[in-house]
């Protein structure tokens, strides 16, 4: 007799759980610790199951879904590299550019090597925050001291570079906030190298560009 | 820029409205493929499929049913597709008996649980278990218990009936509890050896 109330509460157990609820199913479940055990079980399993949350995607994701759909002609578009293969051919050629962009972008790629060899997770997130300030640093020196030197006499050019450089700073900001969030998320802690190594590749086509122009 | 004028421009092929429904939609699609595969790599692979057959049909939408529900119905199938295609894990389970007839797995005599999951589900443990459930269940739990849809938005997203939702998420979630009981079960047995090494090796 008891197995068989404990076979019906179990076949409405579902709906119980949803919130219908009858007298016959209450009784049932203040006089048998099994299925009070067996409803303790189910809804600890739908709590856990919320908290596992949503998540972000990786900027790379839209990136490469924006590709696909430009390369089938899907949208029209001016997206964040498309101005590189008009790019005026008057840019004034920055000092020693090209040198400073190859040390930048060796020196990011050596750091984030460096900084992934860190066992400890906390030295990790400490190394990241003492080794990224400076490719941080060095990429915002760069930017201000050679770049923002350049005017091209084209606005529509110049309007287009700011913009895709905004785009990248844009990832590195969402990169950066992302390590925050889940500093012991190495595929996090990759991108944000990757999103550096993107910037330092932008500003050194930028350069190398100005300096065929010349 | 609000959905419906996100719609109608991506539907002309405007850029930034692409831009603005993928901005809207995004980590829900990316955490429903992420629960399903519990694979960062596949996760954005399947994210950017399922968009990708969204912007490719985005000009015969029609508004019948709502936008999330028909983007969520691409994003499943998308994942159900790939799980078909690979083989369901290895089940580390024991005492394998007959088949179970509901999800194709073993069936077992999970009768006697001597251990309570209170306070003992993380998300390693959950998730692991989630990858363990048949596609199914799996969608099912991951939309209602993960992701928070209805029944009725299930049934939409799935092709199914409320009941058949309501049915299978039970289900789900009594076959959740029999992977993790038998987690702890190894997890305790696991403790217990690893005393019984500790003492020898101190006798």
């Amino acid at each position: 007799m008891a197995a068989m109330q404990c076979e019906i509460f179990h076949n409405s157990l579902g709906a119980w759980m949803e919130g219908e609820r009858t007298p016959e199913a209450d009784a049932h479940l203040r006089a048998c610790s099994s299925c009070r055990e067996l409803l303790a079980d189910l809804t600890e399993i739908r709590t856990a199951g919320s908290a596992l949350g949503d998540a972000e995607p990786p900027p790379r994701v839209w990136a490469a879904i924006c590709a696909q759909l430009k390369q089938e002609n899907l949208i029209r578009d001016h997206s964040w590299n498309s101005w590189l293969p008009s790019f005026g051919v008057s840019w004034p050629r920055p000092a020693v550019a090209g040198a400073t962009l190859a040390v930048l972008v060796a020196g990011a790629f050596l750091l984030g090597i460096e900084v992934r060899n860190y066992n400890n997770m906390q030295l990790w997130t400490q190394g990241t925050e003492a080794d990224t300030h400076s490719i941080r640093q060095n990429l915002g020196n760069f930017e201000l001291h050679e770049v923002s030197a350049l005017h091209g006499p084209n606005p529509v050019v110049n309007a287009s570079f700011q913009k895709n450089l905004q785009i990248v700073d844009n990832y590195i900001a969402m990169c950066e906030k992302s390590v925050r969030e889940e500093p012991d998320n190495e595929l996090a802690r990759d991108y944000l190298y990757e999103a550096y190594h993107q910037k330092a590749d932008l500003l050194s086509e930028l350069s190398e560009r100005g300096e065929n122009a010349q | 820029m609000s959905e419906a004028e996100a719609i109608r421009r991506a539907q002309r092929g405007d850029a930034a409205a692409f831009e603005r429904i993928y901005q809207l939609h995004s980590r829900r699609v990316y955490s429903l493929c992420l629960r399903m595969v519990s694979n960062t790599a596949e996760a954005e692979d399947l994210t950017q499929e399922a968009f990708l057959q969204l912007f490719r049909k985005i000009s015969s939408f029609r508004g019948e049913s709502a936008f999330s529900t028909w983007l969520h119905r691409l994003a499943v199938n998308v994942v159900l597709m790939k799980l078909r295609k690979k083989r369901m894990p290895e089940s580390s389970l024991e005492e394998a008996t007959e088949p179970d007839e509901e999800s194709g797995g073993p069936r077992r005599d999970f009768g006697a649980h001597d251990l309570r999951l209170s306070g003992s589900v993380d998300r390693v443990n959950l998730q692991r278990a989630v990858d363990q459930l048949p596609p199914g269940y799996r969608a099912i739990f991951v939309l209602h218990d993960v992701q928070g849809y209805e029944h009725n938005e299930i049934a939409d997203i799935m092709g199914c009936s409320i009941g058949n939702s309501k049915s299978q998420l039970h289900k789900a979630r009594m076959r959740l509890r029999e992977l993790l009981h038998e987690t702890l079960r190894n997890q305790a047995r696991e403790q217990r050896q690893a005393v019984k090494s500790e003492a020898a090796g101190e006798g």
